[in-house]
């Protein structure tokens, strides 16, 4: 029997951060419905913080979406996630910096900072009755040493999940392999892996990223998102089938796929 | 020591490249380190004399002579038995399919083209198994890139002790993209850790002009767009260090950072917009006001603003400070 795996996509938040793209409400409940029926397990549907689509949008999608879970992604401060709570999510994915560079250089913080934070985050969140996703971000130039340690003070918290992203996607399968599990060896959590195209080795790396542990895998249609962008749907859900039970309906991608590129090719004013 | 052997001049058949094109494409990867090309009859027919300082490859049917391609540093040929010059190309569709290399062990020089899944199986112990059966010789490795992985296969086959990858520009011919295998050596194993990449600009565009076709804007290494930046966690990021959201600078691939204004702006990006047109930044609530009115502007059309458009919207909001 085939491994387990769920589907994260992050078409309405990653993806739509890629420059140029900018999508309206009605657009973002009509992928999210397509989402929904093709059995996707959860949707990013974008980042309150900015202060773009308010509490209504995620009102409209909860109303919508019969299947899949809705998740909001935040930066690790309290005022963002009091908006992101505000909306209601099944979940609240909260973006931490964890590599030296991003914590030095980005925040000019320190670990202490960072562990702190994540309490402090974590309970706030926890205390709604959301459930709680602790991103690593820039994960792929991080200490692992760190990272585990950051994953069991999580755990101790009450998190269960944590998202290895490879913010600037230089990761390798290999070196994804070797993220994955050195943490699970060391941390029962379950981990999550967001991979960017950067070095064109997004979707093997999250191949290898399942094959070694990762129980979620992101993904965006057509592989929309910054830069080179991330995962591809279609191109994962097709080459991961033979390995992983990923509990959707792939026969419903082309469909999704027509309607965002029907979206992305409105005529612009 | 690595080697990419760079098979675009077998793939551009169909589109007739002419010699100025051949030979310019063969420049253009000299200038970066690749002098390991593998060159289509035609090609090597449009270049006639070939360019001094690179090694060539030519793919023989069985009915043609070594003495027919003069210039050519090694013949690859389906499956031949060893031969000085000679290259044996074995396909392999299936990872199963290994076990059909055991009875060649000791060949001097091979190439393996296929495995395009390999990924989605127990891929470190089956290059291990190759490269030990071929432990004497040299083994090139070509993965397909039917899955989207080809680039992944060929750096794990460098990175498990494999000396050679034959690839393709922009993945041309569904094989591993040049530029990515390359690009990715360089940051993770310090591959000509000095060697400038700006000539890949002017390849995309030799490219281009070979195929009529656009690179897609986001294509990994080489795309137009790939260092546009529009969110405003990132832009501030980039503004505090270029490292904190870029793998290597783009000025290494001969492009910059490009800030983009749009529905995903932040404070930074007005700020930095206001540098960049040399205009007087608006109080903190002016730039609040402008900011939304960016992002606004930006849903409302579906796309990034212009600077064109940034300037109304900044004299709307100025006057009415």
């Amino acid at each position: 029997m085939n491994k387990k795996i769920r589907l994260v996509d992050t078409t309405l938040r990653d993806g739509e951060q890629r420059p140029g793209i900018a999508m309206k409400i009605e657009h973002k409940i009509k992928i999210a419905r397509l989402l929904d029926e093709c059995r996707i397990y959860e949707i990013e549907a974008g980042t309150p913080c900015v202060g773009i689509e308010g509490e209504e949008y995620y009102q409209e999608l909860r109303a919508i979406i019969k299947h899949s879970k809705i998740s909001i992604w935040s930066r690790m401060n309290m005022k963002d996630l009091k908006k992101a709570i505000l909306c209601k999510p099944d979940i609240i994915h909260i973006g931490v910096p964890i590599s030296y560079v991003q914590i030095y250089t980005k925040l000019k913080k320190n670990k202490v900072w960072v562990h702190r934070n994540i309490a402090e985050c974590m309970a706030l969140i926890l205390a709604e009755n959301i459930q709680v996703t602790v991103g690593f971000e820039d994960a792929s130039r991080a200490d692992e040493g760190f990272m585990v340690e950051t994953a069991r003070h999580i755990k101790t918290l009450g998190g269960n999940i944590i998202r290895i992203a490879d913010t600037v996607g230089v990761l390798t399968p290999s070196r994804t392999r070797n993220i994955i599990q050195s943490i699970l060896t060391k941390v029962d959590i379950d981990i999550e892996f967001h991979g960017h195209n950067d070095l064109g080795m997004a979707l093997a790396n999250s191949i290898v990223g399942a094959g070694s542990g990762a129980r979620y895998i992101d993904c965006t249609v057509f592989g929309i998102g910054e830069r080179s962008g991330n995962c591809d749907l279609r191109e994962f859900a097709t080459a991961a089938r033979h390995n992983f039970d990923m509990g959707i309906d792939r026969s419903k991608i082309s469909n999704i796929e027509k309607t965002v590129k029907e979206i992305l090719q409105k005529p612009k004013k | 020591m690595i080697r990419i052997i760079d098979s675009t001049l077998v793939m551009l058949d169909n589109y007739r490249p002419t010699k100025r094109q051949l030979l310019q494409f063969c420049s253009h990867m000299k200038e970066i380190g690749i002098t390991d090309l593998e060159l289509s009859r035609y090609a090597y027919r449009t270049i006639g004399n070939l360019p001094a300082g690179f090694c060539f490859y030519l793919h023989l049917e069985a009915f043609e002579k070594q003495s027919d391609y003069p210039g050519i540093s090694w013949y690859i040929t389906p499956q031949s038995d060893d031969k000085e010059q000679f290259i044996s190309e074995f396909q392999m569709n299936d990872v199963k399919e290994i076990v059909h290399l055991r009875p060649k062990r000791g060949r001097a020089y091979i190439r393996i083209v296929g495995l395009d899944d390999l990924l989605c199986h127990d891929y470190g112990s089956t290059m291990k198994e190759i490269l030990k059966i071929f432990s004497g010789g040299k083994v090139n490795f070509c993965p397909e890139d039917t899955y989207h992985c080809a680039t992944a296969l060929a750096v794990e086959w460098l990175l498990a002790g494999g000396n050679e990858v034959t690839t393709s520009f922009a993945s041309c011919g569904q094989r591993a993209a040049t530029e990515e295998v390359y690009m990715a050596m360089n940051i993770v194993k310090r591959y000509k850790p000095n060697q400038s990449l700006r000539v890949l600009v002017q390849v995309r565009e030799l490219f281009e002009e070979i195929t009529k076709e656009k690179i897609p804007l986001f294509k990994p290494v080489i795309g137009r767009q790939i260092f546009y930046v529009e969110s405003g966690i990132h832009v501030d990021g980039i503004l505090k260090n270029p490292s904190n959201y870029e793998a290597y600078p783009p000025e290494k691939v001969g492009q910059k950072t490009e800030i983009i204004l749009g529905k995903y702006s932040g404070r930074s990006s007005i700020i930095n917009k206001c540098g960049n047109l040399s205009l007087e930044l608006p109080g903190n609530s002016g730039i609040a006001v402008l900011l939304a009115c960016v992002k606004e502007l930006s849903i409302r059309n579906g796309r990034s603003i212009s600077d064109e458009e940034f300037l109304v919207l900044y004299k709307e909001v100025t006057v009415r400070e």
